[in-house]
């Protein structure tokens, strides 16, 4: 809402500068953004009085007027003579410079000395409407040798506010000039528009109104003006009009706007004559009803909308856009004056299907004031009379079956001091009402008679935050909640969701953020099967693109687009996790919220270490990814997993595992097939993970129990098999471990090898097996005893031949 | 024989000297003090002695011994340090040349903010709450006092998924699933962080970005126990100098509601660009729970009162670090996450 300060003080005394008063407004809930003006694009133009005009002796397109800027009168050659002796007119003065770089010098014209320039609004930039394109005319009165950009208050200040949806009140000059005394403690001073209506009852034009669908519209006020004569508004009322951001067109519907930026009461002005029998009906709109509105496009209407029709056919649609039928035209004779009140969310819906959105329906949307539509009414019919445009035709016409009053809120002095934390005292609360205009019924309660205007103060709860807000928040101390001693701490799953952050970033990986949404071409890329049911998304029904119109089912694709990014821009070395959500729908459409699970996603390119003057870079493969996530178990304490080989279309085969924990599929990680790497354009292979952290915490022991520090000695002996490739290393473990018993404390791989001596097919893996009794020290001999065991075992069940 | 002693003594002394390596006086210490050494085979004659002369050759003998032994350890400690300083002298390095680097990862800064204003909240008796992302109209809305139909839904473009289903606008739904859980045991505390979803993409605006929710409920509680809470909390967050304004607002779910500014922390309430000249930064929304709030999800309001605020991750984020485009915070750029240690 735009606020010229000039304007508004034509209903309040303001003592404080435009800046003060923005400061006040914004601490009490109506925020200024910022304060502008029209700001002028010329100077040294002064407002002059024409003296004489005459024809130029030696052109016949030129003319010489002399002029006077109240001090002295001088000679202006001018190129047009729209002008006649008394009229005011702005002068650009010798040195004075307008739009467009123009520099006005004191110049001769076919031998005569021109001291300056009569200017049109064209030349100085102001976007008013002069009908012709002449000289600008001013209004009579404005004050001769003033600066131009001053008579006209093109540097008044104008307050932008940026409202809040409660507080449509303010959308008209009158609801802020309230605002403001209530801030302020001055009185608002409305102008008296009371009509005097000079025609006997005979002679009066009295429009015929029906409501047929009073459910959306409360009351309609309908008022007709003969007489009319369309013109051009007057300077000062077209400025005004700049100031609030609106087009001055003509007079009649320059008022009407002019009004609603008063009242915040949006008018509507019909040719009266075009009203088929002179009626007006409130209606809904028939199916597929058509109506050409004012910007000449022919809308299809629904039963869902309100129409103004008359006695035929909608002629408007109502609250959002006139018909052009309908429209005021220079030949317009009477018009009538629509002041009325619709259903906001009818208004909304209606302008959200047409995809329009006027000023007045805004207005009607956000809701006005049902008791304010005389006044609108009146004042228009005041200013139009005014202006000379018309005169007033008969009574207003008023629909308004069912009138709302003042609501009477009830208000707990002592409520109110508890939830503020403030100490007030009850008269101070009544003046903050009283000074509002509101009348307030004192007792052990207040009782606050609050006008319609103020839709927004419903409840007691209301009224105890406007007694707060024009107070002064900045009155209020601060104290810390009292009661009961609470503990605050992470919960075991934050502590683990912690610690697992923790121990990727120890391990050299940076945290990702990526998007929740992504684009359904991503599976393609990442080589899922069409039938792979991770690419059963939910689908956002209003994307705001293609590329992010489904919810992510996995945390890989926006991991491998970070790759990419980094990638092309030269960062090369990458290892990325992200702990996020993933969304499973188990039914599309949507019927019930879909399962989010946190998943954690690991993806690494490059090498680490990387180049370094003393050694080679080591490339990142599928056990380096594979260490992260060992470490992770082992940092949270998750035991009894396992890893499988397994086969994924977005992993290398033969590089790919299945994480388990007992019998539970937790996750997976692999080598990024080729396919995907190509489509991603990724130039070094990429190794991808995702686990699944609910199973995953649901196992984690932070807190491990202690174990006394062995007391015996262990023996350590070495075992290294031969077996065929496709026996895997951890069968092998298995079997040592269940053939040794319990002597066997650990079972560790130190080396892999293939080669001379090793039969085709087969490699030698070697174990470094730790024997041990809590209990005792083993001897030789009971230590070889069950280490021949295990050879037996592995050559019995694995078909292992042992390597000396 | 007493010559005989002095002369090995002599001897040996020079050698002792002489020796320059360990190894060299290790053989020279056998040669004259081992088991088969020169001493003990020339002490072996001591039987043909006088009973006269025996006690003083022993006494010879023993102080010889004594001074040997002393000049061996002397000596042996001047070679071992010797040695040591040669080994060291030939491990020199140029300490200049670079280190060899350590892979190191870093939190998301997102992550590093949520993680402090965990942990300033967490010290004021806080616990951390969450949700789901995607809501129900009912959660994200009606359960906040915002009817369909509501203007101020307008306030918060969403993404939906079918009249009923959207991403959530705000972690205010988390509000509503705390009271619903808890209701009608006091004292509530909570904070929520996490992902929330608006139609807007711009150089301060993200499809996506993160919240932080607040919400306190006990009897009593007021308006200014809010603002102390929130000026502690900005206090801690960025630093101790702080101090906040509240301003009257709009939100459906509060009343009264307020925005909550900060004193500027680049010009320090002097007014700068960052503040537009006012001294003072927005960092959140808040305000007393609103009645119908409260009785929706099963807490009297006349009995129990409570304030809840909200703050945009990023945009604190933005004025820690000084970020001026919130979507840098999704691009995952390595160079920028390495800059948030």
């Amino acid at each position: 809402m735009r606020v010229p300060y000039t304007w508004l003080k034509d209903f309040i005394e303001i003592e404080l500068t435009a800046e003060e008063l923005a400061e006040t407004l914004t601490r009490a809930g109506i925020e200024v953004d910022e304060i502008v003006t029209l700001a002028p694009r010329f100077s040294e133009v002064v407002v002059a009085e024409v003296i004489s005009i005459d024809k130029h002796p030696q052109a016949d397109k030129l003319f010489v007027t002399q002029v006077s800027d109240g001090q002295d009168t001088m000679t202006v050659v001018a190129g047009i003579d729209n002008i006649k002796a008394g009229d005011k007119v702005p002068l650009a003065k010798p040195g004075a410079k307008l739009p467009g770089d123009v520099k006005i010098k004191r110049t001769k014209l076919r031998g005569i000395e021109s001291h300056g320039m009569l200017c049109s609004a064209e030349e100085l930039a102001l976007s008013l409407n002069p009908g012709i394109n002449g000289i600008l005319v001013l209004d009579p009165e404005t004050p001769v040798g003033q600066p131009l950009a001053d008579a006209l208050g093109l540097n008044d200040p104008i307050l932008i506010l940026d409202l809040t949806p409660n507080r449509a009140d303010c959308l008209g000059l009158v609801g802020v000039a309230k605002e403001v005394a209530a801030l302020t403690g001055k009185r608002v001073q409305l102008p008296d528009n009371t009509l005097t209506i000079n025609l006997a009852q005979a002679e009066q034009i009295v429009p015929k109104i029906r409501i047929e669908s009073p459910e959306l519209c409360a009351r309609y006020t309908g008022l007709v003006i003969k007489d009319i004569k369309i013109a051009l508004s007057p300077i000062w009322l077209q400025i005004r009009l700049l100031q609030a951001g609106v087009r001055p067109i003509s007079n009649i519907v320059d008022v009407t706007n002019y009004v609603m930026w008063e009242w915040g009461q949006p008018l509507h002005a019909f040719d009266y004559q075009t009203l088929a029998a002179q009626t007006i009906v409130v209606r809904r709109a028939e199916t597929e009803e058509k109506l050409v509105t004012l910007d000449n496009n022919e809308r299809s209407l629904s039963n869902e909308m309100l129409v103004i029709a008359d006695a035929e056919q909608a002629v408007a649609i109502a609250g959002v856009m006139g018909g052009l039928a309908t429209e005021i035209t220079d030949e317009t004779q009477a018009v009538l004056l629509e002041s009325a009140h619709f259903n906001p969310v009818s208004i909304r819906r209606t302008g959200r299907s047409l995809g329009m959105y006027s000023e007045a329906q805004q207005r009607f949307e956000k809701g006005v004031d049902v008791n304010g539509c005389v006044n609108a009414m009146q004042r228009a019919a005041r200013l139009i009379e005014l202006l000379g445009a018309g005169s007033v035709a008969g009574e207003i016409v008023d629909e308004y079956a069912a009138p709302s009053y003042p609501r009477q809120v009830r208000l707990r002095p002592e409520r109110a001091r508890k939830l503020l934390g403030l100490e007030i005292s009850q008269r101070e609360m009544t003046a903050i009402f009283q000074r509002q205009g509101f009348t307030v019924e004192e007792g052990t309660y207040l009782h606050v008679m609050v006008p319609t205007l103020r839709a927004d103060l419903q409840e007691e709860v209301d009224l105890i935050e406007e007694v707060a807000r024009i107070y002064g928040y900045d009155k209020i101390d601060t104290s810390l909640p009292g009661g009961q001693l609470i503990q605050g701490r992470l919960t075991e799953k934050q502590r683990a969701l912690a610690k697992t952050r923790q121990l990727l970033v120890a391990c050299g990986l940076n945290e990702a953020i990526c998007y929740s949404f992504v684009s359904p071409q991503q599976f393609d890329k990442l080589n899922l099967t069409a039938a792979d049911p991770l690419r059963k998304t939910l689908t956002i029904a209003n994307p705001l693109s293609d590329e992010q119109s489904v919810m992510r089912t996995m945390l890989t694709g926006g991991l491998l687009d970070a790759l990419v990014y980094n990638q092309n821009r030269n960062q090369h070395n990458v290892k990325l996790f992200e702990l996020g959500t993933v969304f499973l729908a188990a039914d599309v459409p949507l019927a019930q919220q879909p399962e989010e699970k946190t998943m954690l996603g690991l993806a690494l390119m490059g090498s680490f270490p990387a180049e370094h003057w003393q050694e080679k870079p080591q490339a990142v493969d599928f056990y380096t990814l594979k260490g992260i996530v060992e470490n992770l178990f082992a940092r949270l304490g998750v035991t009894g997993y396992s890893f499988k080989a397994s086969e994924l279309s977005w992993c290398q085969p033969g590089q790919t595992a299945e994480v388990w924990l007992d019998d539970v599929k937790l996750g997976w990680l692999g080598h990024l097939h080729p396919e995907a790497l190509d489509n991603y354009d990724l130039a070094q292979p990429v190794f991808v993970a995702e686990l699944d952290m609910h199973y995953i915490l649901a196992r984690v022991q932070l807190v491990a129990a202690y174990s006394s520090l062995p007391r015996y000695p262990a023996v350590l002996r070495d075992l290294a098999v031969v077996v065929p490739d496709d026996t895997t290393a951890a069968e092998v473990v298995r079997v040592i471990r269940e053939a040794g018993g319990k002597l066997v404390e650990d079972v560790a791989l130190f080396d892999q090898y293939r080669g001379e001596q090793i039969p085709q097919g087969h490699r030698s893996l070697a174990f470094a097996v730790t024997y041990r009794d809590a209990d005792r020290t083993l001897n030789d001999q009971e230590v070889t005893k069950v280490h021949q065991q295990i050879e037996a075992a592995l050559g019995q069940l694995l078909g292992a031949g042992l390597r000396g | 024989m007493q010559e005989k002693l002095q002369a090995i003594a002599t001897q040996a002394r020079a050698e002792i000297t002489a020796a320059n390596t360990q190894e060299i006086l290790k053989q020279v210490q056998v040669r004259y003090l081992g088991k088969k050494g020169e001493m003990t085979s020339l002490l072996r004659g001591m039987g043909q002695l006088s009973p006269e002369e025996r006690p003083l050759i022993g006494s010879l003998a023993n102080k010889i011994r004594d001074e040997l032994n002393e000049l061996f350890a002397t000596r042996q400690n001047e070679l071992r340090q010797e040695e040591r300083l040669a080994q060291m002298a030939k491990q020199r390095l140029d300490v200049t040349l670079p280190g060899r680097p350590q892979a190191l990862g870093y939190l998301h800064p997102l992550t590093q903010v949520m993680d402090e204003i965990g942990e300033i909240f967490l010290g004021m008796g806080f616990t951390i709450d969450e949700g789901p992302e995607v809501e129900t109209d009912y959660y994200n809305f009606e359960a906040l006092n915002l009817p369909k139909d509501h203007p101020a839904r307008e306030m918060q473009d969403s993404f939906y998924f079918s009249p009923e289903m959207l991403l959530r606008t705000h972690t205010s739904p988390v509000q509503v699933h705390t009271m619903e859980r808890v209701a009608p045991q006091v004292p509530v505390r909570i904070i929520a962080p996490g992902k929330v979803y608006r139609r807007d993409d711009d150089a301060t605006h993200s499809p996506m970005f993160h919240q932080v929710e607040g919400l306190v409920i006990d009897r009593n509680i007021s308006l200014a126990d809010l603002k102390g809470t929130l000026l502690l909390f900005a206090q801690q967050m960025f630093g101790p100098h702080q101090q906040v304004r509240l301003r009257p607002s709009f939100f459906p779910f509060t009343e009264p509601s307020a925005e909550v500014d900060i004193s500027c922390m680049v010009c320090a309430g002097k007014g700068c660009r960052v503040c537009k000249d006012t001294g003072w930064i927005e960092i959140l929304g808040s305000g007393m729970v609103h009645p119908r709030v409260l009785a929706m999800s099963g807490y009297d309001p006349e009995e129990y009162t409570g304030f809840a605020f909200g703050m945009g991750v990023e945009r604190i984020a933005m004025l820690k670090y000084g970020v001026d485009d919130l979507r840098l915070f999704f691009l995952n750029d390595l160079r920028l996450l390495r800059q948030f240690r």
